[in-house]
């Protein structure tokens, strides 16, 4: 049993103790491995992500190699929050505390596990897939512009999420949606192992191009352009509970798969737009009439299979193409009228 | 009179059908070269923890997840279990969900799992792509296939429309450079066919892309380019067969044309390692100049899209009888084209079956009206239908040109005449129609001209009959020809019995039918 798996009952910084491992498989997508528990202090629970640097010292590993990647991506993730907490990000899963915590009974440095403290969320949106857990029309718009909004201000600060997925966006009991795991995120400016990976997020959620090696050779392209395609991803789940890579590639020819194809992007890139063209038709016969238009069409923007046309219609080809700003707008409006319209609902269905 | 498929230049122009059947065809792959080594796909670690997730906790979640995962990485069997939950009936899974869950069974080659209430349509007709093209015009494949449909029902400028659109969308990629360059042949703009080809970054370096670009310059009576390049690709043995084999076969018949048989040969063996019905239609064609069999006849068993292979084949072995169900196959993989009319039309009458070669034509004319051949089979069953006004209005329809089709019409203009009893007008037309094939050099057309003339002469009483049936049988003999022996012996029967008038054969001709 590893160090970060013997937390439960142990005393962490600021008065917070581990009251339980929570039953979820280590997070092995990428390398960093880590635990999760959750931890109380005078009756408030937190999340904590215990990171595990056991792999280091596994046999034929080089250690130190090793090491330092654990290091650096636990040192990324803590100083990516911290970044944002001191910015008052409102969308962003920030964290409450960081630390480390010796384990009793294991030597100085194995023993020895960093942590990070989050707010626990009631939830994430995967629900979604299951039609009998599905969340109204009202909630999943809520959750879309909550996403838009913790991508738009993670992006003010030159910082791209990278694993914008469904577990990753966060449900709290006040109705409140929020970004979260920024482990694979990228900052202008400082280097991380991962940004040397052409996807280092999860991969079944990555845009087209980059499963085919497509590379833009630009910050802002390449990782706020991912982020864009994954922000379009979300709202086609939030509607049918199906993620666009998945559809897109169940939707071409095996040959045309990015397994099968040894040519360019450019050379594959007419099936795939016509596997997109077959996935809007599924997302467009489940939209709500109320948000059809609006919902297609953010699909349609964010998640066009050509980098280069991908974005909001007025911005293509200006330096604001690859910013979500554009869309925060119409989405709180969007919202606000459904909750409107919900509202006057209610009270004549009282009345 | 009727032409023979042989005696026309048959080139490995891209064959333009569906999407789907193009696709089925293997024509828009793009394989690993053989010099990889197969490394079969490893499970990587997220999809691993999904896995490990589904079998925790099999959920709508996990199972959907997974599910999504298999799909990404190109693994679905992994998944087949999870896809299988989320059809089950018991199932809460969305309909998109069950729907992509029904698409990994399929991957997986599980398809008797997936429920009936589930579809999953592999065919789009004409309305499906053009609300697709409406409702995502960045599609350039939707503009391809609305450009197909449209020049199937003979609406060429919408045709060209759509394809001016698709290549505007992408210009380089193979199967719109392939579409569009077969669209501008058929509308008769071989320079513009071949000006797309070689305007295309990806030409020099595609195989596909390449054998179009040899066979359309050659009809564009341009040199192809990619000859050398062409050449160097396939010794290379980097391509895969399929990859290969339509290059290999425009290559072959770039030699053939050119002299080099030895080279040719070689090059048509290697078109047929893993051939396209193309490439095995070209292997065919070219046969009759080897004087040797290039195709086996289990590969046109054995060969998708084996239907204009197979009508030639059955036209170089004279076993008409199967002819015409093979052009129907043929029309199937290439669906504007009106070649599988001309030899069905051109087959059927030869039979003797003028009803059916009539119904045949029409339908290809509908593509092309003018189609010169199709008009020529079209008043030749006719004539032997007795509908000689209607015959008459078909030949007034084809324009006099230096193509050998003008000559077959002038011998049917002296058939017309024939019937109509205008004996002398009938025999200038046949004598103009054989010295003008005479001069084109083309002896199988003279035989079989010299027949018609010898029976018309025979079946009218003439007196030269018996010299003329001398004459067409030591001609067919010369040229090889025993196809026509029926026609010949219809001359003999005629001239050894009482004289019928011509306008009772019309009539006799029209009942028989």
């Amino acid at each position: 049993m590893t160090a970060s798996a013997q937390l439960e009952g142990l005393d962490l910084r600021d008065g917070w103790r581990v009251i339980r491992n929570l039953p979820r498989n280590p997070n092995g997508s990428g390398g960093t491995f880590s635990n999760s528990y959750l931890a109380e202090k005078n009756g408030r629970v937190a999340f904590v992500k215990a990171f595990d640097f056991s792999d280091a010292f596994e046999p034929g590993v080089d250690t130190l190699k090793r090491l330092a990647v654990l290091v650096s991506s636990y040192e990324h993730e803590r100083d990516v929050l911290e970044h944002c907490r001191g910015r008052r990000l409102s969308h962003v899963a920030v964290a409450i505390d960081h630390g480390y915590v010796d384990v009793p009974n294991l030597g100085q440095v194995e023993g020895r596990v960093y942590y990070l403290l989050f707010e626990q969320a009631a939830g994430d949106i995967r629900c979604q897939m299951d039609e009998a857990q599905t969340s109204d029309l009202v909630w999943c718009m809520r959750a879309l512009r909550s996403v838009c909004l913790g991508l738009a201000q993670v992006h003010r600060e030159i910082i791209a999420h990278q694993d914008l997925k469904p577990s990753n966006v966060l449900a709290y009991d006040d109705g409140v949606f929020k970004i979260a795991d920024f482990g694979r995120s990228s900052k202008r400016g400082a280097s991380i192992w991962h940004d040397d990976l052409r996807f280092p997020g999860d991969r079944t959620y990555a845009p087209p191009e980059l499963l085919y090696g497509f590379v833009a050779p630009d910050f802002v392209p390449r990782r706020m352009g991912t982020d864009l395609y994954m922000l379009g991803n979300l709202a086609a789940f939030l509607f049918t509970g199906t993620n666009m890579t998945g559809s897109l590639l169940a939707r071409l020819d095996p040959q045309h798969h990015w397994t099968k194809w040894s040519s360019d992007y450019a050379g594959v890139l007419p099936y795939v737009q016509e596997a997109f063209a077959r996935v809007l038709e599924e997302l467009e016969g489940r939209l709500p009439a109320e948000v059809k238009s609006f919902v297609l069409g953010f699909v349609r923007q964010l998640c066009n299979p050509e980098p280069k046309r991908r974005g909001h219609p007025k911005a293509i080809g200006r330096p604001d193409q690859y910013y979500c700003e554009r869309y925060i707008a119409e989405l709180t409006h969007t919202v606000t009228l459904l909750e409107l319209r919900a509202r006057v609902a209610a009270r004549s269905g009282v009345a | 009179m009727i032409p023979s498929p042989f005696s026309v230049p048959r080139r490995v122009v891209p064959r333009w059908r569906s999407l789907a059947l193009t696709i089925e065809a293997g024509e828009l792959s793009s394989p690993p070269p053989t010099s990889d080594k197969y490394a079969p796909p490893a499970l990587v670690p997220s999809l691993v923890e999904k896995l490990g997730n589904w079998r925790v906790d099999p959920s709508t979640v996990t199972a959907g997840e997974l599910l999504e995962a298999s799909l990404v990485e190109g693994v679905e069997r992994e998944a087949a279990a999870a896809a299988r939950f989320l059809l089950s009936s018991s199932s809460t899974a969305t309909l998109p969900v069950r729907r992509l869950a029904a698409l990994a069974l399929k991957r997986a080659g599980r398809s008797d799992d997936i429920p009936d209430d589930v579809q999953v349509l592999d065919t789009a007709d004409k309305a499906i792509w053009r609300a697709r093209a409406r409702e995502y015009p960045d599609n350039p494949l939707a503009w391809v296939e609305l450009s197909l449909h449209d020049v199937i029902s003979g609406k060429r400028e919408a045709a060209r429309r759509a394809m001016r659109v698709a290549l505007q969308l992408a210009p380089d990629s193979r199967h719109v450079l392939r579409s569009a360059a077969r669209l501008f042949l058929h509308l008769h703009e071989p320079d513009l066919a071949h000006d797309i080809l070689l305007r295309s970054a990806r030409t020099p370096f595609d195989p596909w892309l390449m054998s179009a670009e040899m066979a359309i310059a050659e009809l564009a009576h341009r040199e192809a380019r990619f000859f050398g390049q062409g050449r160097v690709l396939i010794k290379s043995g980097n391509l895969r067969p399929r990859q290969a084999t339509e290059l290999a076969s425009a290559l072959g018949t770039l030699e053939l044309v050119a002299g080099g048989r030895k080279k040719a040969r070689d090059f048509f063996r290697e078109s047929l390692l893993d051939p396209t019905g193309n490439s095995l239609a070209q292997a065919e064609w070219a046969s009759p100049s080897f004087g040797a069999e290039l195709v086996p006849s289990q590969r046109l068993s054995l060969t998708n899209e084996a239907g204009e292979a197979t009508a030639l084949h059955l036209l170089r072995e004279q076993k008409v009888d199967g002819v015409t169900e093979a052009c129907e196959r043929w029309s199937a993989s290439e669906p504007y084209s009106i070649r599988p009319f001309e030899v069905g039309s051109g087959t059927a009458a030869a039979m003797g079956k003028y009803t059916e070669a009539l119904a045949i034509a029409q339908k290809g004319l509908l593509i092309r009206p003018d189609a010169p051949w199709l008009l020529n089979n079209r008043a030749f069953a006719l004539i032997h239908l007795g509908r000689l006004r209607d015959a008459e209005r078909a030949l007034q329809c084809i324009n006099k040109t230096d193509d050998p089709t003008w000559f077959v019409s002038e011998a049917n203009r002296g058939l017309l005449a024939m019937r109509r009893g205008e004996h002398a007008a009938g025999v200038a037309h046949y004598r103009t129609a054989i010295e003008g094939f005479r001069e084109q050099q083309k002896p199988i057309y003279v035989a079989v001209a010299q027949t018609f003339l010898a029976r018309e002469a025979a079946l009218a009483g003439l007196e030269e009959a018996k010299a003329l049936i001398k004459d067409a049988r030591d001609l067919c003999t010369k040229a090889a020809l025993k196809g026509q022996e029926w026609i010949l012996k219809e001359a003999e029967e005629a001239l050894s019995r009482p004289r019928v008038s011509p306008a009772q054969t019309g009539l006799a001709a029209a009942s028989q039918s």
